[in-house]
């Protein structure tokens, strides 16, 4: 039997080896981020053994069949015959078929290729590998907000290690995410958009610290370019919210004229690529019907009122029955938000931080008001790009300036993990409850 | 005298920062109150991934009983189904007056919670005509 003394001597040494522990974590770069990773894979994996442990059956049902139509197409009939577009079967069976022209379909091309590489060995199309591929893009998107959550924290001058559990913590919310969690069955294009926003917003703080040289301003062009080829309405929105930040409140100097000449050479290649696409489909299939939601149907100024009657109706997420609200997370988030720019501005510090939260809002908020009843049907494909911001602040950026103000006691830290932990079981049963299993 | 040379010899000898503050100055109502958050935040996530697990785990338990049950249920023989449908309808027949009399009740109450009557005595009177 261990006796007392004996017992309590030996905690300063775990003291001491959980310091060293803290020390070899952070001690260099690569360690924080093979953690982030493999801590996102672990949750990636612990989702399919709860929320997402369905039959491949489910997942063949309760899918997006517009994605799983489109590859089908693209595997048997040709990708480049159908213009990479989204058929719903192949030009020869139906040549009169609507055909849905408002995205190039770039965001499916990585499922494109998984399965024609499964089709080459197996012969068959797998509905779980469709599955695994939907939650491998919140998960990458979730482990680049936590490196983005640490390397923001960090700046504050926290210890490296809160700054990884602060990380960890904006990770585990935005992974479970209910919106990020039904991507499983309703995979869109904001899914693979968002793991380039974030890149995006990392690398553009990275390099606005020591400066762009030619090679970095090819990257910046690079991802602006796959961000514009995904989606070009909301990297539009995206763009034009950067301008404005960078113009109206940013401290650094940005060159208009720069900055436009970089944001066309991303742009056109995406529009001529698109633009390629419908010509090709209308050249080679002339019976074909090339739809799309008009802009007066997205701006919902076409003054019909069958869907929604104002921008209050944003709020009420009323075509989305299927998933949990989450108006708690939404209300602590932008009140985070708030008391995160209110310190920025108090202090006139990391204004770097209200420029990221600025700017993820901005993905949002204008593309909100302009194509309101586009994003009132949809809101579901377009809540993460709010959700996104108002974690990064709720659960990084607010405990890690409460942590500098309280002179790093780690209290704040704990708390943002433990509440983190309770968002994540919350939002993991709220979404089963709204989709639960097939019986 | 005693009482004076006490509170001298206190003054002299000063407690220990541990002694006089144990919780880092946190008063004792704070540190139950994060006490009690830490373990209420605990038991919400592990609550919520365990009610996943646990339905995750009735649902398929219940998908494989369910359709040996159906397929035994298929198998009884007609004397049997008959005997099992008179004893339920004698159940229903000794239930239903129960079942009548608290919809009756609910309805009751529904209406009155709809109208409630009003209370007169602290009404303002009508205008006089």
């Amino acid at each position: 039997m261990v006796s007392h003394s004996v017992f309590f001597s030996s905690f300063p040494k775990m003291t001491i080896s959980i310091e060293k522990l803290r020390q070899n974590l952070c001690a260099n770069v690569r360690m924080p981020l093979v953690i982030i990773f493999l801590y996102s894979f672990a949750l990636f994996i612990l989702l399919f053994n709860t929320v997402h442990d369905r039959t491949e059956e489910e997942f063949r049902k309760r899918g997006r069949p517009l994605n799983y139509d489109s590859i089908k197409v693209w595997i048997n009939h040709g990708y480049f015959v159908h213009g990479g577009l989204a058929f719903k079967k192949s030009a020869e069976e139906d040549p009169r078929q609507v055909v849905w022209k408002s995205l190039t379909m770039g965001y499916l091309q990585l499922a494109h290729l998984l399965q024609r590489a499964h089709v080459k060995v197996t012969g068959k199309f797998n509905y779980f590998l469709m599955a695994l591929h939907s939650q491998f893009f919140p998960m990458l998107s979730s482990a680049l907000l936590g490196l983005l959550a640490m390397r923001l924290s960090l700046q504050m001058k926290i210890s490296s290690f809160h700054s990884l559990a602060l990380g960890l913590s904006a990770l585990t919310v935005f992974q479970t995410f209910p919106m990020n969690l039904s991507a499983v069955f309703d995979f869109y294009q904001v899914h693979v958009w968002l793991t380039f926003a974030i890149l995006f917003l990392l690398i553009d703080n990275h390099f606005n610290w020591k400066g762009y040289d030619g090679k970095s301003k090819t990257i910046w062009i690079l991802i602006v370019f796959l961000m514009f080829y995904i989606d070009h309405y909301i990297t539009f929105f995206f763009m034009l919210s950067y301008g404005f930040i960078f113009l109206i409140i940013a401290p650094r100097e940005l060159n208009i004229f720069k900055f436009l000449k970089s944001v066309v050479f991303a742009a056109v290649p995406a529009a001529l690529i698109m633009t390629g696409q419908i010509l090709w489909v209308k050249l080679n299939f002339p019976q074909i019907i090339l739809d799309g939601s008009s802009l007066n149907f997205r701006t919902g100024l076409d003054g019909d009122i069958q869907y929604y009657s104002n921008h209050w109706d944003l709020l009420f997420s009323q075509y989305v029955p299927w998933l949990p609200k989450w108006k708690v997370l939404l209300f602590l988030g932008t009140s985070a938000t708030i008391a995160v720019i209110f310190f920025n501005q108090r202090t006139k510090k990391h204004l770097d931080h209200q420029t990221t939260l600025l700017l993820g809002i901005g993905s949002f908020i204008p593309m909100a008001f302009v194509f309101s009843q586009n994003e009132v049907i949809h809101i579901n494909i377009y809540e993460p790009l709010l959700a996104l911001p108002l974690i990064l602040a709720l659960f990084a950026l607010l405990p890690a300036w409460l942590e500098t103000l309280n002179q790093n006691s780690g209290v704040f830290v704990l708390f943002s993990g433990l509440t983190a932990f309770a968002f994540a079981g919350g939002q993991m049963l709220a979404y089963w409850l709204h989709m639960p299993p097939y019986f | 005298m005693e009482n004076n040379s006490e509170i001298n010899k206190q003054k002299e000898k000063p407690l220990k920062p541990e002694a006089l503050n144990p919780g880092y100055g946190t008063s004792g109502l704070l540190s139950f109150f994060f006490k009690t958050m830490i373990v209420l935040l605990l038991c919400v996530g592990i609550g919520g991934i365990g009610t996943v697990v646990l339905g995750n785990t009735v649902i398929k338990m219940s998908s494989r009983v369910v359709p040996a049950l159906e397929a035994k249920l298929i198998q009884l023989p007609e004397k049997e189904v008959q005997q099992y449908a008179r004893r339920i309808r004698q159940i229903g027949e000794k239930i239903s007056p129960i079942i009548y009399e608290l919809k009756l009740i609910w309805k009751e109450s529904s209406k009155s919670m709809q109208n409630p009557e009003p209370n007169l005595e602290n009404s303002t009177p009508p205008p006089s005509p």
